[in-house]
């Protein structure tokens, strides 16, 4: 099931970049940078292979990490703009850690 | 001899579209990368939900795996403003992501499988209505904090126009503040037709920095063409290039009566042909401005190739 996901969600992932490169403005091609690639391949499969009760813990927890990276966006736009693309993304996926995690922790565990 | 083009608003900012011929220029280590990072957070998101259980696991469905490698290679290849553009973009898509996953947890029960292609309809239609919405919403604001989503490479075609002509270029902006002549400088070989530039955002600097004619500001006011046409003449012989470039508009709300959102672009050619391009639509100050630094360059393309 694990090489199945990774397989899948890996594939999905580059088809969203491939749209990403065709789509202007990049604005409008950002869009993709957000997609639920992994989410379709992993939620995909877990149906298939465990069934519908794991799926829907899954999108559970995804929604904690979907508000996570809203943060990540809103803050990640000011950090590229400061420290550059490769710096001002790595420091931030810090806070979409933090904030997925305590939302996990006080609403979801 | 100035010729003059018709008042356009034509192209004033990019619209969507497609560009399929772009898949070509990306290296397979590039899509391997992609692949890599997306297989590898569903490996981790996987592992997780069987060791910690799936809600856990199922935080990393979102996780921004490759973002930062995405935005490295835009900044790389297109310049900072492309990848906060980008970012911008995503935020977009994590909000629908949201929807995504709450769609997901209200259908599983219910249409089980087919809720993934529901969830995904809401996610692709609920970007696109946010995208559509911002627009107009910084349209109305007037988008003064707006950075330009103009790639650097756009300005390729107007670098390699002048190269092939044998020409240097010298740059006036107002409007523009610099953004022209930092587009044209941050592709490398430019320092090779690039003499420089000029902001001239007050009329005393047009006066002293470009010789522009006091009299000339007083009578057809600092957004006219006349001024448009002897910034671009002033810039090259102060500069010592080949050809001027001129740009002058309205930035914010005009106070002399003419309408928002005019601008005024000249170029003056070394056998002293100036061309001329009016803009007179108002698409919000942040995007007047990306339309003229993108009309500017196209002005220099059209220029160059028409000898």
């Amino acid at each position: 099931m694990l090489v199945a996901k990774g397989a899948i969600g890996g594939a999905v992932v580059v088809l969203f970049s491939a749209l990403g490169e065709v789509v202007r403005p990049r604005g409008l091609a950002g869009i993709t940078s957000g997609a639920p690639s992994v989410a379709v391949a992993s939620l995909a499969v877990t149906v298939v292979a465990t069934g519908v009760a794991a799926a829907t813990d899954l999108a559970r927890g995804m929604i904690a990490g979907a508000i996570g990276l809203v943060v990540w966006c809103l803050v990640g736009t000011e950090a590229v703009k400061r420290f550059g693309a490769l710096k001002g993304s790595i420091a931030t996926t810090g806070l979409w850690l933090v904030t997925a995690f305590s939302l996990w922790a006080v609403f979801l565990r | 001899m100035t010729s003059h083009a018709a008042a356009s608003n034509a192209s004033a900012n990019e619209p969507p579209a497609a560009d399929v011929g772009s898949l070509r220029k990306i290296r397979a280590r590039e899509y391997a990368l992609r692949f890599g990072f997306g297989a590898a957070v569903s490996v981790v998101a996987g592992v997780v939900g069987l060791l910690a259980g799936s809600r856990l696991g199922g935080l990393f469905l979102a996780f921004p795996a490759i973002l930062p490698a995405t935005l490295t290679l835009l900044e790389k290849k297109d310049g900072v403003a492309q990848a906060v553009s980008d970012v911008r973009g995503a935020a977009i898509g994590a909000v629908s992501m949201l929807g995504f996953a709450l769609i997901a947890v209200a259908l599983f029960p219910r249409v089980h499988g087919a809720a993934i292609l529901v969830a995904l309809g809401v996610w692709i239609i609920a970007s696109l209505a946010l995208y559509a919405g911002l627009r107009v919403l910084a349209r109305l604001l007037g988008e003064r904090q707006y950075l330009p989503e103009i790639p650097a490479s756009e300005a390729r075609p107007a670098l390699e126009g002048l190269r092939r002509q044998g020409w240097t270029i010298g740059v006036a902006e107002s409007c523009t503040g610099g953004l022209v002549a930092s587009m044209l400088t941050t592709l490398p070989g430019a320092d090779t037709v690039v003499r420089g530039g000029v902001v001239a955002y007050t009329d005393a600097v047009k006066e002293t920095a470009l010789g522009v004619n006091g009299d000339t500001i007083a009578s057809r006011g600092a957004v006219s063409p006349e001024v448009a046409r002897e910034m671009a003449i002033g810039v090259a012989r102060k500069l010592g290039a080949d050809v001027g470039l001129g740009v002058t508009g309205h930035v914010g709300a005009p106070h002399d009566g003419t309408s928002r959102g005019l601008t005024f672009i000249a170029i003056c050619l070394p056998d002293e042909r100036v061309l001329l391009r009016t803009y007179t639509k108002d698409h919000g100050a942040g995007r007047n401005r990306e339309r003229d630094v993108r009309m500017a360059i196209r002005l220099i393309v059209d220029a160059t190739g028409a000898h």
